[in-house]
Formats: structure tokens, sequence, C-alpha cells
């Protein structure tokens, strides 16, 4: 593996593997490849050779020589006395040259390269470049390719296509493990490797006769890491950096394309929300253009629907809105969403399935399951930030009222669920009545900013939580201290010492049962701020 | 031989052996070797380089540089192609017939199809005649199974070579690109007929010297493969193997003048005259600008050519002692540079020092130790490449500072496919003779661009 950006000095032979030259053919001189090009100039007739420093590869162009004549023979011993490193003929149709001519190329180990003719200026700054100041060369080609990619559209195929032009091999966009999803690149597994790398970060891998370059897609979750990767022939310095520098410069329009998706599908999914709220809103007659959408977008609003709402809760017991989700959720709840609908709300989303049938218990649990399932592979990157995913799950219903009805009973249950612990929790429509009551108690605003008041001299005294985290393993543990001792892995007398200590912080009495009772709701409504 | 990284080899023919030195990146003698010559060059060649190799790692040898045997004088018929002799010139009636003045022998075996051709420029370079091509693809077309050999002279192409040049294209687009082709503003020259001459005989010489030097270079190639081959050339420097196949002319007889380059490297007097002594004749090779007669050229080749090489006096051993009143004695007695003796029959002249007159004149040190007939190949050894270019101009009519400069560039490119190092290139002081016979200011210029041999890098291996 090769960090890109390792120039080295021109060469004969890096030449030819340029790619720059049509069809270059060594007619002889082979010995000489390694000289050094330190330079690319015409020779207008052979005479002007002389003048050329040394290093420099002269150019004669059809008009410039005839290959069978003695001007070639004088041109090479003029060229090779003067330190010139080759002479470069650019014709269409090379004659043969003669075989004395050869032998005496040979012999000086100076090379003759016979290659077709092109639009002779942009080949000649296209060598020259090559050779005098590699970085230009690529600035050069760079901006050429710039100029194309932002002529037209930026799709993503037409990038590619321009993107393979550049760097003369094929491009493509792959996931992690190698899976394409725009483009055409044959990987073998030694690149593969280089995709799963812990930390993203563009790189180039060297085969046995290609190059391949990664770059990653620049987007916030490395577990969902997008790469654009392209294979050239196998190269040096100036190609390879050409290569790595036109994938750093178009992981920029891929990824707009991307973010330009992501905003059609976000523009979408808010028109979605507001004919579902509008839905809700009057379930016994909706207006018009509900019923027209709900008719286009198969919504049976005749069926029997269930709901599951969906909330993330971060470290503070705020929720996150969808927008600022990541896509592993976002994934996560498309997938589950394959058979029903996905439906953004302010907190959250709502999945809805409808049947023209009742579903039976089993397919309830079957599906709860399954929604559990799914979600559980999005817990582990939102873990590292402290998000939690909280589920509500309705019961069945049918009918726009019975949605309407099935929507609150799934936000009921997905605050219960915001209440627990766990990185995910799932609360369902069957969950006690008692638990129920917690309900409307959870959702009141004004008695959670009233149990972090109470709760907020435990941080004062103690910010590292230990007085809280003891005191809530006391109350869980049905006030006692030898399990709460067991629990923490704490000597009882230092569960006691801390137990004092939060009744001087808090003025309480936790013999009394009303105390207890008190502060456990308020550490449970306040537990956002203080879960561990 | 260990710890030499770079060696050149120079290599000598002769009909009987072929004499071998190497010399180190400097230019010191390693070591010289003679083999028995049996069968043609590059079956000796092969031989000789199978014992040197067993003297020195093939890999450090950076250049290998052949004189071949043979002379103009000697030149036999059986290598000659047949010439088609194309001449362009304003007059439909020439005064002087192509080949005129040629042993006849020579010039039946050499004569192809012969065409005058309307075209040709003055000394200035401006058109006298519009080339006719139409004639000329229609002469093409005649004898399209007949020539493989052409040699193009056009009236003024030291001025303006582009009719020669223009007939070449369309002769090879005619004939096809094989065509061996002859053209002769690249021989340089004032004088038409010589011009014309030295294409002719390079155009018929130019196929078997392009055989022989092919199968020379695969000799090479085996033995040595970062081994670059050069041929010498009579004016004392190397070609390389293209540019000598334009030129196989002045291939022949270069074995004097790198002998006697080999004598003036070795003995350390690079201002001296050398007396290169063969079993028939004593060629003394003049130190350049002797006398104020940089361009005396005295050769007994029986053609009269436009080669470019040094001052050469070829004299018999029977006249030495009796034509003391020959050019040789007028030369030698009005200069007061040394003699270096050597070649094969070296101790023969120097037997003869006294009764010449030249004893307190000869110079013969004891760095001339080496096997006399070792020095042809120790001069090849030693070479360097040169590129001359000479053309008619006039300075009324056109910028003086960018003709010669443009003059001086074609002699650079001319050295530089001769195999000189474009990084070590001298110019000569450019040579500009008035014409005083021309209206304006017509004059002759000749530059000269020369450098050690570009050889490959041992860090490449």
């Amino acid at each position: 593996m090769t960090r890109p950006g390792a120039a080295s000095t021109s060469s004969i032979a890096r030449l030819l593997e340029s790619g720059l030259l049509a069809e270059p053919e060594v007619v002889a001189g082979h010995l000489g490849l390694a000289r050094s090009v330190l330079a690319v100039t015409r020779c207008e007739r052979d005479r002007s050779i002389d003048d050329l420093g040394p290093g420099t590869l002269g150019v004669l162009f059809a008009n410039d020589a005839d290959l069978t004549s003695l001007e070639v023979e004088s041109a090479i011993r003029t060229a090779s006395g003067a330190g010139l490193s080759g002479l470069l003929f650019l014709v269409n149709n090379p004659d043969d040259i003669p075989h004395t001519t050869r032998r005496l190329a040979d012999k000086l180990g100076f090379p003759i390269i016979v290659a077709t003719a092109q639009s002779e200026y942009d080949v000649l700054d296209e060598l020259d470049h090559f050779v005098r100041s590699p970085s230009l060369r690529i600035v050069s080609r760079l901006h050429r390719y710039l100029w194309s990619v932002s002529r037209g559209s930026n799709d993503i195929a037409r990038v590619l296509a321009a993107l393979s032009d550049v760097i003369d091999g094929p491009a493509a966009i792959v996931d992690a493990e190698g899976r394409l999803m725009h483009g055409d690149v044959d990987l073998p597994d030694y690149v593969l490797e280089s995709l799963r790398q812990p930390v993203a970060t563009p790189t180039t891998v060297d085969g046995t006769d290609a190059l391949f370059a990664l770059a990653p897609l620049p987007f916030r979750d490395a577990h969902d890491t997008l790469w654009l990767v392209a294979s050239t022939h196998a190269s040096w310095g100036v190609h390879r950096d050409l290569v790595a520098s036109a994938l750093a410069v178009t992981v920029w329009p891929v990824v707009g394309q991307f973010l330009q998706r992501q905003l059609d599908e976000r523009r979408e999914n808010n028109e979605r929300s507001l004919i579902f709220a509008d839905l809700l809103e009057h379930p016994e007659a909706p207006p018009r253009h509900v019923v027209e959408h709900a008719a286009t977008a198969r919504w049976r609003l005749f069926g029997w629907h269930r709901i599951l709402a969906v909330s993330l809760v971060d470290a503070d017991g705020n929720l996150i809105s969808p927008q600022e989700t990541q896509s592993g959720i976002a994934a996560a709840l498309r997938r589950l969403a394959r058979s029903g609908e996905l439906i953004e709300r302010a907190e959250g989303w709502f999945l809805w399935w409808t049947s023209n049938v009742k579903p039976t218990p089993a397919e309830l649990s079957a599906g709860v399951a399954r929604a559990r399932q799914e979600l559980q592979t999005a817990t582990e990157s939102l873990a590292a930030r402290s998000v939690r995913i909280a589920v509500g799950v309705s019961n069945t219903a049918q009918g726009a009222v019975g949605l309407r009805d099935m929507v609150n009973e799934a936000e009921n249950s997905c605050l219960l669920a915001r209440a627990g612990r766990e990185a995910l929790s799932i609360e369902g429509s069957d969950s006690s009545d008692a638990r129920r009551f917690l309900t409307g108690y959870y959702a009141s605003t004004t008695l959670r900013d009233l149990a972090t008041r109470i709760t907020e001299p435990l941080i004062e005294h103690d910010p590292r939580g230990d007085l809280r985290r003891t005191l809530i393993s006391f109350l869980d543990n049905q006030s006692s201290t030898t399990r709460t001792a067991r629990d923490l892995g704490l000597h009882r007398n230092t569960v006691q010492q801390r137990l004092l200590k939060v009744s001087d912080a808090l003025s309480l009495d936790l013999d009394d049962p009303k105390d207890r009772l008190a502060i456990h709701l308020a550490l449970h409504l306040s537990e956002g701020s203080s879960s561990p | 031989m260990t710890g030499i990284k770079s060696a050149k080899l120079g290599i000598h023919f002769t009909p009987e052996h072929v004499h071998c030195v190497a010399v180190d990146a400097s230019g010191s003698y390693l070591f010289g070797q003679t083999t028995a010559k049996t069968g043609g060059s590059a079956p000796a060649l092969d031989h000789a380089l199978g014992v040197v190799l067993e003297r020195l790692d093939a890999a450090c040898i950076a250049a290998l540089n052949l004189v071949l045997d043979g002379s103009i004088k000697d030149l036999g018929t059986e290598e000659l192609s047949r010439v088609c002799i194309v001449r362009v010139m304003p007059s439909d009636r020439p005064a002087a017939q192509p080949l005129a003045a040629w042993p006849p022998r020579l010039a039946s075996r050499v004569r192809g199809p012969v065409i005058h051709l309307g075209g040709g420029h003055d000394f200035r370079g401006d058109e006298m005649r519009e080339l006719d091509e139409d004639r000329l693809r229609r002469f093409a077309a005649g004898c399209r199974n007949d020539v493989t050999t052409v040699a193009i002279t056009a009236v003024g192409s030291t001025g303006n070579a582009d009719h020669e040049r223009r007939t070449a294209d369309i002769l090879r687009e005619e004939l096809g690109r094989e065509l061996s082709v002859a053209v002769a503003h690249e021989q340089g020259g004032v004088g038409f007929l010589r011009r014309e001459n030295t294409a002719i005989l390079n155009a018929a010489l130019m196929d078997g010297h392009r055989r022989q030097l092919d199968r020379l270079a695969e000799v090479v190639d085996r033995y040595c493969p970062r081994g670059l081959m050069h041929v010498a050339h009579r004016d004392g420097t190397v070609l390389s193997q293209p540019a000598s196949q334009r030129e196989p002319l002045m291939a022949l007889g270069a074995q004097i003048t790198h002998a006697a380059h080999g004598a003036r490297r070795l003995s350390a007097k690079a201002q001296a005259h050398v007396a290169v002594c063969y079993a028939d004749n004593v060629h003394v090779v003049m130190a350049d600008g002797v006398d104020g007669h940089p361009e005396q050229e005295v050769t007994d080749d029986p053609v009269r050519l436009t080669a470019e090489s040094p001052s050469i006096i070829s004299t018999p051993w029977h006249e030495l002692l009796y034509l003391r009143s020959s050019a040789l004695h007028r030369t030698l007695a009005g200069s007061e540079l040394p003699v270096i003796v050597c070649g094969p029959e070296a101790d023969r002249l120097l037997a003869q020092a006294d009764a010449l007159g030249w004893a307190a004149r000869i110079h013969n040190s004891d760095a001339l130790t080496i096997d006399p007939s070792l020095f042809a190949a120790l001069g090849a050894a030693t070479s360097y490449a040169s590129g001359t270019v000479e053309r008619t101009v006039d300075f009324e009519r056109q910028d003086r500072e960018f003709l010669i400069a443009e003059i001086v560039s074609l002699a650079r490119r001319r050295a530089i496919l001769a195999g000189a190092d474009v990084s070590c290139l001298k110019i000569d002081p450019v040579r500009i003779t008035p014409l005083g016979y021309t209206p304006g200011q017509g004059a002759r210029v000749r530059a000269r661009a020369h450098g050690p041999l570009l050889i490959p890098s041992r860090n490449l291996s």
C-alpha cells in the first residue's frame, strides 16, 4: 500500500507507462529507457536538436523527418551527443526505420520511440507537464475533468464516466463489503481487505498489473462507509497522484448526489407526514386531498391497522428528531417498513401496517419480534453516543378511526418505553394498567422540571454521580442496603454512609415511605440525566 | 587486459594482412597485432577480432575504425556498377562528354545511359534554366529495368543544389526507392567535370561498397555489440557507415593519410611531413598549409577528382633519387618542418636519407618503435570525424553572415553524420576565396567541422 503523493524523476520508461502516448513502440535503444527526462520539446528539423538541453526528449512529427532517410541517423547522433534523453517520432504511418539506424540507436543506448500522432500541441503539453512539473499535469488534467463534470448534471453515472476517462480506468461506488452500488470495478480480495479498515481514509493499493485507488465518501457514520473506488494501469508517482487527486475531487459531487436524494426523500416524507396528520385529525371525514393521496399511495384506510411508534432518546432524556438521526436506524426502519409505511413525526417515526383481515395475536407477536430484531442492529452505533431507542406497539383496529386510536395507543406505549433504561425498550398495548398510570405522569413537562430540581442537589454534592446511583439502586432493591452493596460492588457500610449523605443533601428521611416514593418517582422522571 | 573502460580499434586491411591497433579513451597505444588475411575482408575481420578479444573485453570496445585496402589506381572493374549519368545543364550542347578523359576500359565498364537535361543554376544559385522534369520522367521510363545506379551532376550545384535533389527525387519515384544515387553537390568542388567524375565513380562503387560494409558490420555486431563501426576516409578522418556508403570513393587509398596521422600522433609532432614507404612508392603526406599551398593536390589518381585529401606526393622508388626537381623535392626544400618516416619499407628510405639530403630533417623518435605496418591502423584508431561543405555564393546579393552561418551549419551536420560528437565539434576557420571571374562579390566558401567520435556510454550496459 502506498501513500499518494510520492513523486519520482521521470524517465522514458515511465513516460511510456503514463498512457499519454497512443500505441507507443520502442523501435531501438532499449538500454536507454531508464534515462531521465527533464523536458519534452519539439524539434523542427534535426538541425535544431543540439539547441535543446540535456535531458530533453525531442519530439519529431511526420513533417519534421522522413524515418527512412539519413536525417534520422543524423538526428540520433546529434541528440545523443547533445545529451538528449531520446527521440519520439509522432507519425500516423510509421515507415520502417532502416536497420543501420536502429543498430546505431541500440549501440548508443539511445531510445527511439514511434507513436501514433495525436493533436500535436496537446500531446506536447501533456508530455512536457508530465516530466517537467508533474503537479502541473495533475492540475491540467483535473481542470479539464472538473470542467467536463461541471458542464452537465451531477448524475452519478456521468460523474463516474468522467472519472474513468481522466484516470484511464473503471470507477465505481461500493459499500464496505465491496458490493457494487454504481459503476463496475472488479475488486480482488486484497483490495476488499482495505475497504474494511477501522478508520476510513483515502488510499491506493498496488496490484500486480493494476493500481486501485479508494476514497471513502465523507459520511459521518463509519459503519456505513461507502467507497469511491477506481482501477487503473499499474503506475508510479505522477499518475498515482492524478488518480488519488481525481478521486478526492470526485467524492464531493457524488456526496452531493446522495445528499440531493436525501433531501428529495425528506421532502417526500414531510409531505406524507402532513397528510397523515390531516388524516388523524379528521378520521371520520378525511379531507379530499387526503383521500386522493391515500388512494394514490395505496393507503388502505378501510383495513386493519397496526402502528409502531419509534423515538430516539439521548443521554439527557431528550428526544432526537428524525432529521438528526443517522443512517443506521433509518436503514433499519426502512427495512421494517418494506411491507408498510414509514412516516416521520416530530417525536420520531410511525411504522404503519394495514391488512385486509384482522391479524392474529401470533402475527402481532411476530411483528414485534421482528421489530426488536431489526432495531437491535441499530443499537450498537447508537449506544456509542448514549442514544436509546424507545418503541411503542399498538394493538390492531379497523378503519380510519381505528387508525387514529392505534396511533394514540402506540404513542402512549412509546412514552412508557422512553422511561426504560435499556438501549432498546419496547412497550406494547398489553402493559399493565398500573404502568399505564405512569404514562400521564411521564408526559408532564412541569413534573419533569420539578423532578430535575428535586434531584439536582445530588449532582451538586457529588458530580461523579455515586450518590445518585447508590440511591437508585437502594430504592430499586426495596431499601435493602445488603443487595445495594452487592449490586454496586461496595461494602455495606459504604452504602449506609452514602445514604446518610443523600438524606442530608435532599433533606429526606429515607425511612419514611412517602419520602421514598416521592424521590423514587422523581429519580425515574429525571432518569435521563442520571442514568449510568 | 583489464582495467580498460573504453577502447577504440583501428583495423587496416592489406592484401595479405589485417593490422589491428587498440588505443584507450585518451588515444594512447595499448597494443597492436597482425593477422594473416585469407579470403575476403569479412572473414579476415572475423579472425582478427577473435584474436583481439582474447586480450580485450568486447564490452569496452566503443569504436572500430576500418581502413579498407585498395586504391583508385588499382580499381578492379568487377566491383563497379554501370552508372546512369544525368547531367543537368542550361546548354543543350556540352563542350565535353561525360567520362571523356577516363581510361577507356574503366569508362566502358562504368558507362550506362546518359542524359543531358535542361536545368542548372549560376554560381549565385539563380536558376539559369527550368529543370526539364517531363523529359527526365520519359527518360526514366525508358530505362526502368536497366538502371540501378545513378550519378547526377548539375551546373551550379555548389551554389544551389535544388535541381540535383529534385532530379534524384524524380528518379527514385520512377525507378524505386532502392536506387543508388550519387549527387555531385555532396562531393563539393567548383569544377563541373571533377564533380561529375567523382559522382560517377561514387555511384559505380556504391553497391559493392554497401555490400562490403554490411558484411563487415555483421562481424562487428557479432563480436562488439556496443562498438560503432567507421570507415577511414582518404582525408585522414573516418566516416560512419551510412556516410561512407554515400562516398565509397573516399574509402580508397585512405591508408596513406592514416599512416601519416598515426606517425604524427605517435611522435607527438602535429606539424611534420610524413613519408609513408610502401614497396612500390614513397608517399609523402605534407603538413597542412605548407608553404602557402594549402590546396596543392598532387596525386597519381587516373581520374581527376575533387577528393578532399591532404597534399600527398607519391613517387616510385626508382624515381626518388633522380627526380630532384620534382614537386616533392621542391616542396621539402622550402620547408623547415621535420620529416617522419614510416611504413613497411621505412628502413629503405632511412638508408637513403643522406643521399636525398633529408637526413638532418628526419625525426624518428623512440616512440616510433612499433611495427611500421601498424601506423595506418593506429591513425584510424585515433581519427576524428569531419564534415566539409563548399559552396559558391554572391555576397553582394546575399547576407554574408547568414550565408556563412548556413554553410557552417551544413558542415556541422555532415561531421555529425560522419560520426563526430556534437558536444566536442570544432569549426575550422572558414575559407573564403573570391571568384575574380564572376560579377558582383562572388566567392567560394569552404567550411569544415571536425571532432572526436561519438561513442556509446558504458553506463548503459
